[in-house]
């Protein structure tokens, strides 16, 4: 935000678009210990099959009117607390679109597809 | 599926056979079958004064019944249903899926079951959840309820911080082969 400032004058405005915000959302929420994966929709799969590499898959983001609202679809790993990997998701969603974009986000709603078995089952061999 | 679709595909399903069976048997028959069935049903509605009606209504019957059953493929996406909390960040909503996910995987684990399916609910803010299994022989079947109840039980609720009010199990068969699992 502050290296912005210096080249934009006044009647400038910076758009940072709802696609560039979906990434920059979905490489953090990967990023968060206890996440096994995002899930996308019927739509993100259908992409996918066509080649489409998605790195947004399973996140969207919607502006309007200047609120930033941003879903996240994803799958947890077995054994981890889902309401305390959710909250780190939000924290870290939230703070790398702010960071990154200077966009500030209103809430970042989790919406927990499934639950991955398969590191779990490997521990418990 | 519902009541009403189901019948609609049986009105279609007989219309076609109907239809194919007269395409079938119209060459072997010498007078032409399929000729006469077509005069038949010319004169017959030709003579009636609703003749427009009828045919355009038998055309949009067979039209919307082509609809339903194209669309009905699309249609595969079971619904999810939610469980919402709130807390600081936005909301966040568990699907039944991942309770399933989780009941499923520790059945699984399970050496005694064969085939585990589940089924969640939730209501009142708590969870139901139905297993349905399916268990190899020599198999304490009150054992392997509570221990399987206790884990999911205790699994779910570490989990999502929901409450599980009651785990249901069905045995839904035993199987004979033998077990190769162990």
């Amino acid at each position: 935000m502050a290296e912005n400032e210096s080249y934009l004058t006044e009647n400038d405005e910076m758009i940072v678009t709802d696609e560039a915000l979906a990434v920059i959302a979905g490489m953090a929420a990967m990023e968060v210990n206890g996440v096994a994966g995002m899930s996308s929709g019927f739509t993100g799969g259908l992409a996918e099959v066509l080649g489409k590499t998605n790195l947004s898959k399973g996140v969207k983001v919607v502006s309007r009117e200047g609120v930033t609202t941003v879903d996240i679809y994803v799958i947890i790993r077995y054994g981890f607390r889902i309401p305390e990997v959710a909250f780190d998701i939000q924290e870290h969603v939230k703070s790398n679109i702010e960071n990154q974009a200077g966009v500030l986000v209103d809430s970042v709603n989790i919406h927990v597809q499934g639950v991955d078995f398969s590191e779990a089952k490997e521990e418990g061999n | 599926m519902n009541f009403f679709f189901r019948v609609l595909t049986a009105i279609y399903a007989l219309i076609s056979a109907f239809l194919s069976a007269l395409v079938m048997i119209s060459p072997f028959s010498d007078k032409g079958l399929m000729k006469n069935f077509l005069d038949w049903a010319d004169i017959t509605l030709y003579r009636s004064d609703k003749y427009n009606i009828v045919v355009f209504l038998a055309g949009l019957l067979l039209l919307l019944l082509n609809l339903f059953i194209l669309f009905s493929g699309l249609r595969f996406r079971r619904v999810n249903k939610y469980i919402c909390f709130k807390n600081d960040g936005g909301q966040v909503r568990v699907s039944s899926n991942s309770v399933e996910n989780i009941a499923l995987g520790l059945a699984r684990k399970s050496h005694s079951v064969r085939e585990a399916k589940s089924k969640v609910r939730f209501r009142n803010n708590a969870v139901e959840i139905l297993m349905k299994l399916s268990v190899y022989p020599d198999t304490h079947v009150p054992n392997l309820s509570k221990l399987l109840q206790n884990q999911i039980k205790d699994s779910v609720e570490s989990m999502t911080e929901l409450t599980v009010s009651h785990v249901d199990i069905n045995i839904e068969g035993v199987h004979a082969a033998p077990g190769e699992k162990e």
